[in-house]
């Protein structure tokens, strides 16, 4: 067992005696992923806990996944993915944590963890504009890459069609 | 002290420059010489081993004699550029009947006349040209030179090069189908239509003359290819990334150092396999750069050895 | 240039909920997309006077739905596109996509092609930052520097032309290995066009009289020879105290300010934070190499240029190594060279490409496409320090704030 996944399985430990059952699901890959997953209402206090009990204070982005079409385990439901690390503390060096919650597709609306994590910012927007994720909270939700008249289904849902190429 | 310094920093820019005016300036003429860091090899794929030669990527090459038209690279390719596109060749003639024939050996007007109205649509203008529409841009215009004897009349051959396409009907509608209008508003009954994958024909009457215009696909005899389709590249879209070679399990595509590909149309990006069959050094598409002038030239050994 | 636009009703909102400066009017005018600075981006400016309140980055201009087209196109032909985003450095942005590929599989490339891999990548990022020096030559108003670069650059970009066929896009890197071996010799007309720029560039004839026609060996060549040059590029520009007037104390982003906005490559490094993927998390042939990561602690335009300056020595420095330990053997793997079957699974993987960390998320659900790629590129996650650092600064420090980002319109648009 490597450092990384000795500090990744206290991590979970301590998170799970903190937490309890809000945290749904861990998926502890070591090399690909780690990814634990917690209810949408309480993904803020995590993301709180975590900043400031193991000093995660580096965001490396926010990915939003349409489920709805996986095919053994199709879901009705979004999951935004956040992509956390740590500079200031040595025993995360090289980790990168994946803080996960799924929401109903719905009304997606997801606490926004901008003012935990400065730079998420950008990622929130550009996860509202592309799987139409709402982020309460976010100081200024609006479109960033696709254009302001966008009136269109969110494109990186599973249901978005591009134009010409069908499937 | 510092003050120094700082001049000092400030000049030894000046001065770093300074030394690059005496010495001999440094430009390749290109097109007019040749670009020096290419070398002739172009990039090859061994399907035994799994790993490429190294090489350039440029232009494709196309072994015909290995090709056999499976349409790995078609496949490869729909996901990356849909640059590439399986054809088949075909021929265009026409037909005519006997005393169709005696007529326009007799230079009657009607018949010259008709004959001008088909071939005119063969000569290739861009404004012409659809986008997207796959066939040579070879044209050369035989005439009535190739004149031969078949059952139920003469046959005129209309291009020397094969004309690629994916289906017949596409060459009918982009070739002969403005003739054949044109022909109609003059008088001439289209008697006839057929169109299937392979051959079109299409029967046009007046009076008692008959013109027959066929389109028919060309076996090209190679053995491993017995329908004859071969791939046709587009580069107006193709990304020179190489995977269709990777693709091809008989060696039959291969890389080309040569670069220089621009066009003045879209259709002239084109390459139809026989195009591609060819290897650089025998064929240049861009055309050989301009003569230079003497002011030019003087410039130039001027630069190269008084300097 | 007055902004107009359908945006301009936000911009209004914007402008009223800040404070009414009493210096002067307040002016909004956008700064690009069609700026020869800014590339394919535009900021919408708040001045008063010659002083700069407010930006709003306006990325979007060159969108083209990268991780859409992921999900259309299988996973080898997924390479060529995912490329493009970062011409100059394309094996940087398809280093992590393949990396990630490979541990879905679980599968190792031969050493050989791990070493491979790091050339081609090292060799790119000199590539890239040359451009970024040369460029950000021109915005501070010295043309010589950037001739300099794109000369130098050439053979650099002859050396990946070698190894990958192409110029900038090679499509170089797949799962499993690399495409091809390097060549073993290289054209004898290069290596007399090499011999006549070292001439004319170092004023000296090449020692020995010969290049050498060896791959190992013109590698290591072309590489003392950059070496020798980046050493006159330092007093040529970066000594230059015309330069260090302009670019020192000009966009300063703290270190503390660099952490919580999450952003990499040299932008964090200049803010005196020692941050490296190919350190932290080693890939490839990364661990057996030495070298340092530079970073300096004056958080403004002049410390992120000078890591850049820096980056390329160490890169250099890594270059020559991995020829030197190069093993011979494959360079791949035996498997379909166009059809790969990855299992089912989530994968989050990281490499350094020039401009920063670059990371994908790979979801695939075990057919032949991927079923969610996300690409947290560079340049867009140094997106949120430009509203931050472009704030009470004068108009004419704009180019070199942006420019000492290292933005890639591109590459933030994917």
């Amino acid at each position: 067992m490597s450092d990384a996944e000795e500090i990744l399985a206290r991590l979970i430990e301590d998170l799970k005696k903190k937490f309890g059952d809000k945290i749904l699901e861990v998926n502890l890959e070591p090399k690909k992923i780690a990814k634990f997953t917690v209810t949408p209402e309480c993904i803020k206090e995590v993301a709180q806990y975590l900043k400031s009990e193991w000093t995660i204070d580096y965001i490396k982005g926010v990915t939003g996944v349409d489920l709805s079409r996986l095919p053994d385990k199709a879901q009705e439901v979004l999951e935004v993915i956040y992509h956390i690390g740590s500079i200031s503390s040595e025993m995360f060096r090289g980790v990168t944590l994946s803080l996960s919650t799924k929401v109903s597709i719905s009304n997606p609306v997801v606490p926004s963890l901008s003012n935990i994590w400065k730079g998420a910012e950008m990622h929130e927007r550009e996860a509202y504009e592309m799987l139409g994720i709402n982020f309460e909270g976010h100081p200024d939700l609006r479109k960033l890459l696709l254009p302001e008249f966008w009136s269109d289904k969110p494109p990186l849902r599973k249901d978005y069609v591009v134009p010409g190429r069908g499937c | 002290m510092s003050i120094l310094r700082d001049v000092k920093r400030t000049l030894m820019p000046i001065y770093s420059g300074l030394k690059h005016v005496f010495l001999k300036p440094y430009t390749i003429k290109w097109p007019y010489e040749r670009v020096p860091n290419l070398s002739d090899e172009g990039y090859r794929f061994d399907p035994k081993t799994g790993i490429g030669y190294p090489g350039n990527k440029g232009r494709h090459l196309l072994y015909m004699e290995k090709c056999t038209g499976c349409g790995s690279c078609d496949l490869t390719c729909q996901n990356i550029a849909e640059a590439i596109t399986m054809t088949y060749g075909f021929d265009v003639v026409i037909i005519l009947d006997e005393n169709c024939y005696e007529a326009f050996k007799g230079s009657k007007p009607e018949i010259v006349k008709a004959l001008d109205v088909i071939l005119s649509s063969f000569s290739a203008e861009p404004s012409n040209i659809q986008y997207n529409s796959l066939s040579s841009f070879f044209w050369t215009l035989t005439g009535v030179k190739q004149v031969t004897k078949v059952d139920g009349g003469y046959e005129i051959k209309l291009s020397l090069e094969p004309i690629f396409d994916v289906r017949a009907v596409e060459v009918l509608y982009q070739k002969i189908y403005p003739a054949v209008e044109r022909l109609k508003a003059t008088g001439w009954e289209l008697r006839k239509l057929e169109v299937t994958t392979e051959s079109t024909s299409v029967e046009l009457s007046k009076q008692d003359f008959t013109i027959n215009i066929l389109i028919r696909k060309i076996d090209m005899g190679y053995k491993h290819n017995r329908r004859s389709l071969f791939p046709s590249i587009d580069y107006g879209r193709c990304v020179m990334c190489g995977l269709c070679v990777d693709a091809c399990p008989f060696q039959a595509l291969e890389m080309t150092s040569e670069f220089e590909l621009s066009a003045i149309s879209r259709r002239e990006l084109i390459y139809t396999p026989t195009m591609l069959a060819k290897r650089p050094e025998e064929f240049n598409i861009t055309g050989v750069p301009p003569e230079l002038n003497v002011i030019e030239r003087m410039r130039m050994v001027f630069r190269r050895i008084i300097w | 240039m007055l902004f107009r636009g359908e945006g301009v009703e936000v911009v209004k909102e914007k402008v009223k909920s800040l404070e009414v400066y009493e210096a002067g009017p307040m002016l909004t005018f956008s700064m690009g997309p069609q700026h020869p600075g800014t590339g394919h981006f535009r900021m919408i400016i708040t001045v008063v006077g010659d002083t700069v309140v407010r930006c709003d980055p306006d990325p979007g201009f060159v969108h083209r739905g990268e991780e859409k087209l992921c999900e259309y196109k299988t996973w080898i032909t997924n390479i060529p596109h995912l490329e493009r985003p970062a011409i100059l450095d394309a094996a940087g942005m398809i280093y992590p996509y393949v990396l990630a590929v490979e541990r879905l599989m679980d599968i190792e490339p031969p050493e050989r092609a791990k070493y491979l891999r790091v050339i081609m990548a090292e060799l790119q990022r000199i590539c890239s930052h040359l451009y970024w020096l040369g460029l950000m030559g021109v915005f501070a108003g010295h043309a010589t520097i950037y001739m300099w670069c794109f000369g130098d650059r050439e053979y650099l970009v002859d050396l990946t032309q070698l190894i990958g066929g192409q110029r900038i896009t090679h499509s170089y890197f797949v799962p499993g290995g690399v495409r091809n071996d390097a060549p073993s010799k290289v054209p004898k007309e290069l290596v007399k066009d090499f011999r006549r720029y070292y001439r004319m560039m170092l004023g000296k004839d090449y020692p020995g009289g010969e290049v050498p026609e060896d791959f190992r060996k013109y590698v290591l060549a072309v590489c003392e020879f950059f070496d020798t040059r980046l050493d006159e590029y330092y007093p040529m520009l970066l000594d230059s105290p015309l330069f260090i007037y302009r670019t020192r104390g000009v966009g300063i982003l703290k270190r503390e300010d660099a952490i919580s906005l999450g952003v990499v490559g040299p932008v964090l490094r200049g803010s005196g934070v020692k941050s490296d993927t190919r350190i932290d998390e080693p890939y490839d042939a990364y661990p057996y190499l030495k070298f340092n990561v530079p970073t300096m602690d004056g958080c403004d335009s002049y410390s992120r240029i000078m890591v850049g300056y820096y980056e390329m020595r160490e890169s250099v420095r890594i270059i020559k190594q991995a020829v030197e330990q190069m093993p011979e053997g494959p360079v791949k793997l035996k498997q379909h060279p166009v059809t790969i079957k990855v299992p089912a699974g989530e994968v989050f993987a990281s490499a350094e490409a020039a401009r920063g960390q670059c990371s994908y998320y790979i979801r695939s659900d075990g057919t032949d496409k991927p079923y969610r790629v996300k690409i947290c590129s560079p340049s867009f996650r140094n997106l949120i320090a430009i509203p931050h650092l472009i704030k009470d600064v004068r108009i004419a420090d704009i180019p070199i704030i942006y420019w000492s980002l290292n933005y890639w319109p591109v590459e933030c648009d994917r």
